[in-house]
């Protein structure tokens, strides 16, 4: 909540200045080996760019009875310079999933990247908390519960793209290896492959159609398919 | 020259990084970093299929205590670690070896010193799990001619109760679709029927440290721990990433065993005793 509420205020106090606002929604259809079956999620994201600051919410609707991703609430807030004329940008992130009715995740991150012409690379690290819910300490109360969490500490995230034209074209393919999107970080062993198409019909507003292939078992396991998804979205630049 | 030295640097680190997460080198079959040779699904069935033309494994105990063995990662090539634990096995007189993966390199010889060795002591309650390495050269060959399956239930039945073992195919990083849906079956149809359950999933579910063994995708990890809580499964036995660690998370404890490996440094193997209705384990050294 105090993530929350630091964010707002300062999207707040941005929006008094000449500040940029960023609407963002997509939808996302895919499958999965865990998904149970074809599972479509809506998430919309709204962020503030103030200068070299910006800050981003978003949330994750599932719009399929799947229980298997109920709801993601996500928050980052970061700054962007220059060293010696290269874009660098560095943002702090915040998740949290209820991955079910008994066991929620939280996770924070910090991640660091350059953005060239055409390749945009991001570094960084996340820790990993799964906490029992309350609902499940409730119905569980008479359970000798032997502990409520557990701490990955030590994840590293990272994001390598490369755009065929430069970033400002009208329109563009960026293909990228990377381990996290906004609402899921997966652990460092599990990199997924992604091609983004993207079409700018006028300066503030950008359409984009995704498509994104995981599997399991990269590196010393021999590779499975694992999943299939397809985001199609729409952001929506408004300067005050 | 800027973009150029970008572009050079990230070349090296995304390089060395793979060399560097080739972490069982000597063993490892590279096809597998693009492809599987059967894939879990076509396992999932083919075990399926022979669990229907044999009967049900089960231990029968005499009294109501007992003791099983768990190893993992012993790497067949040497033998000198695992002869250790068939001796132990033997003299301690345990209900069961569980095998949690990785005990073979995949290789047609390494299958065959395996089975030499437990033909040659007399090991008959022996339970045996497909990790990753049980895969490579197109190993699924040689583990399905000798051991059947890799996906299976095993009964422990005591005068006053009954466990449940569950052995699962996660050789290949994910259960499949085909194999967590009948996970999520047997644990909604039986679990109530017995007293304790374990789970064996040779992949590590948490990283308790850096690793670069690969893990459960995220969305494949929230449907196991959901299942393993929602079920009350006591115990999920892993191998994989060659040190031992445990997370507690409500009533499952989530062991992760060091490598039986010869020359390994830990190289330990799990001792579970069930007694008094509670299960205690202690890692024994090799």
């Amino acid at each position: 909540m105090l993530i929350v509420g630091v964010l707002i205020s300062l999207m707040l106090w941005c929006s008094n200045s000449s500040a940029q606002f960023i609407q963002h929604n997509y939808i996302e259809v895919g499958k999965t080996n865990a998904s149970g079956g074809i599972y479509l999620d809506a998430a919309s994201l709204s962020a503030i760019r103030y200068k070299h600051i910006h800050a981003e919410l978003g949330f994750l609707f599932p719009l399929t009875e799947f229980d298997k991703f109920l709801s993601t609430f996500y928050a980052s807030a970061g700054v962007d310079f220059k060293i010696k004329n290269l874009p660098v940008e560095i943002h702090a992130l915040f998740t949290d999933k209820l991955v079910s009715e008994f066991i929620s995740e939280l996770q924070f991150g910090i991640i660091a990247g350059v953005k060239t012409k055409h390749v945009h690379v991001f570094l960084g690290n996340n820790t990993r908390l799964f906490n029992l819910t309350r609902n499940a300490i409730e119905q569980s109360r008479n359970d000798n519960y032997r502990k409520l969490q557990i701490v990955e500490k030590l994840n590293l995230m990272y994001s390598l793209s490369y755009l065929v034209f430069p970033q400002e074209n009208k329109w563009n393919i960026i293909a990228s290896v990377l381990n996290y999107d906004y609402f899921l970080i997966h652990q460092e062993t599990n990199p997924f492959v992604s091609v983004r198409f993207t079409y700018n019909p006028r300066e503030n507003i950008g359409l984009y159609s995704e498509i994104v292939y995981k599997s399991a078992g990269f590196n010393n396991i021999q590779v499975n398919y694992f999943g299939v998804n397809l985001l199609t979205g729409i952001l929506w630049e408004i300067d005050f | 020259m800027g973009n150029r030295f970008l572009k050079i640097g990230l070349f090296a680190v995304f390089f060395t990084g793979a060399l560097l997460m080739s972490s069982c080198i000597g063993d490892a079959d590279f096809t597998g970093f693009f492809r599987s040779s059967v894939r879990v699904n076509e396992r999932f069935e083919q075990s399926l299929e022979w669990n229907t033309q044999h009967a049900p494994r089960r231990i029968v105990c005499e009294n109501n205590n007992y003791r099983l063995f768990f190893a993992s990662d012993i790497h067949i090539g040497g033998t000198e670690n695992f002869q250790k634990i068939l001796n132990d096995s033997k003299s301690a007189e345990t209900d069961g070896l569980f095998l949690v993966g990785d005990i073979v390199s995949g290789k047609e010889e390494d299958y065959n010193i395996l089975v030499e060795s437990l033909a040659r002591e007399s090991i008959e309650n022996y339970f045996i799990q497909v990790g990753n390495h049980e895969l490579y050269f197109n190993g699924w060959k040689w583990f399905r001619q000798y051991f059947g399956t890799s996906v299976y239930p095993v009964e422990i039945v005591t005068p006053l109760a009954k466990d449940l073992v569950i052995c699962l195919d996660s050789g290949g990083g994910t259960l499949g679709p085909l194999q967590l849906e009948w996970l999520e079956e047997l644990l909604r149809n039986v679990r109530q029927n017995y007293r304790h359950c374990i789970v064996l999933h040779h992949c590590n579910f948490f990283q308790s440290d850096f690793s670069t063994s690969a893990t459960p995708l995220s969305e494949e990890l929230y449907e196991l721990m959901n299942l393993f809580f929602t079920y009350s499964v006591d115990m999920v036995i892993m191998g994989h990433v060659h040190i031992s660690s445990e997370e507690n998370f409500g009533p499952t404890r989530y062991i992760c065993l060091d490598a039986a490996l010869d020359g390994a440094k830990n190289a330990s193997y799990l001792r579970l005793d069930c007694s008094d209705d509670h299960l205690v384990y202690q890692y024994i050294s090799l």
